[in-house]
């Protein structure tokens, strides 16, 4: 009720559609330095250390996302604390996709992402002590992977548009929604 | 293909982490596994961070137009 009049409010199709610009011609837009097709960027051996960090960031994210209340019933906590942790992570993964894009516009974006991979990692080893740690501790250690899931959720489009600009990023939709007569 | 290389990440490694569990009997391992591949991806972006600097260094004008763009 909430989500479908701010998306009919914030998302206005035009009646009629507009041509997409030439990013070249756009020097406003970021990334418009270093745009290259996706099939430049495929053949980059840096966008595929991107690529394998991307994964091993998100897998470790869903792994523990997946497995975090079964590690956390089996660290001795009872259901109800348990459940209030997760729902403190749904808190602190908010939390941290508003403080992780404000820093990626603030500071050095590598520092973010190494900073967020480091939370994890300090976080991940928290838990390896889960049944000899208090509570508190605990939660510091879900607030810190939950803090980390919340960053990391924009990199991927943050990097791509920043080091590889927009004809990459949309590449495939354009591709798709292509037409004759249409610029390409 | 950046998102469907996470996801592919997203639909294996939780399944690792389960099976770790089932054959160690503890969370421990699959905690310093998950730690041991952040430091990997901290360690990747670096390589990546010094590879965009060796493009920088190779193409000056789109460096000067990207610092442009990012600030």
């Amino acid at each position: 009720m909430i989500a479908l009049p701010c998306a009919l409010f914030g998302v206005q199709v035009p009646a009629v559609e507009k041509p997409v610009p030439s990013v070249a011609a756009n020097p406003d837009v970021p990334g418009v330095g270093t745009s290259v097709t996706a099939r430049g960027a495929f053949k980059s051996l840096r966008f595929w250390v991107f690529a394998l960090t991307v994964l091993v960031m998100y897998s470790i994210q869903a792994a523990f996302g997946v497995n975090m209340q079964p590690l956390l019933l089996d660290g001795g906590l009872g259901i109800a604390v348990a459940t209030a942790m997760m729902s403190m992570g749904t808190l602190g993964s908010l939390l941290g996709r508003i403080v992780g894009g404000a820093l990626l516009d603030l500071i050095s974006r590598s520092k973010v992402v190494v900073g967020i991979l480091l939370f994890t990692a300090a976080g991940a080893l928290l838990l390896t002590q889960i049944s000899a740690l208090p509570v508190l501790m605990v939660g510091v250690a879900v607030l810190l992977l939950s803090l980390a899931s919340g960053a990391e959720s924009d990199v991927i489009a943050y990097f791509i548009l920043k080091d590889y600009g927009r004809r990459s990023s949309v590449s495939s939709s354009r591709c798709a929604s292509r037409r004759p007569g249409s610029a390409s | 293909m950046c998102i469907a290389s996470s996801g592919i990440g997203i639909l294996i490694v939780p399944y690792v982490f389960s099976g770790l569990r089932e054959s160690t009997g503890s969370w421990a391992a699959a905690c310093i596994v998950g730690a041991a591949l952040c430091v990997l991806a901290a360690g990747l972006f670096l390589i990546y961070g010094l590879l965009g600097r060796r493009h920088a260094r190779r193409q000056p004008a789109e460096v000067a137009v990207d610092a442009a763009a990012t600030s």
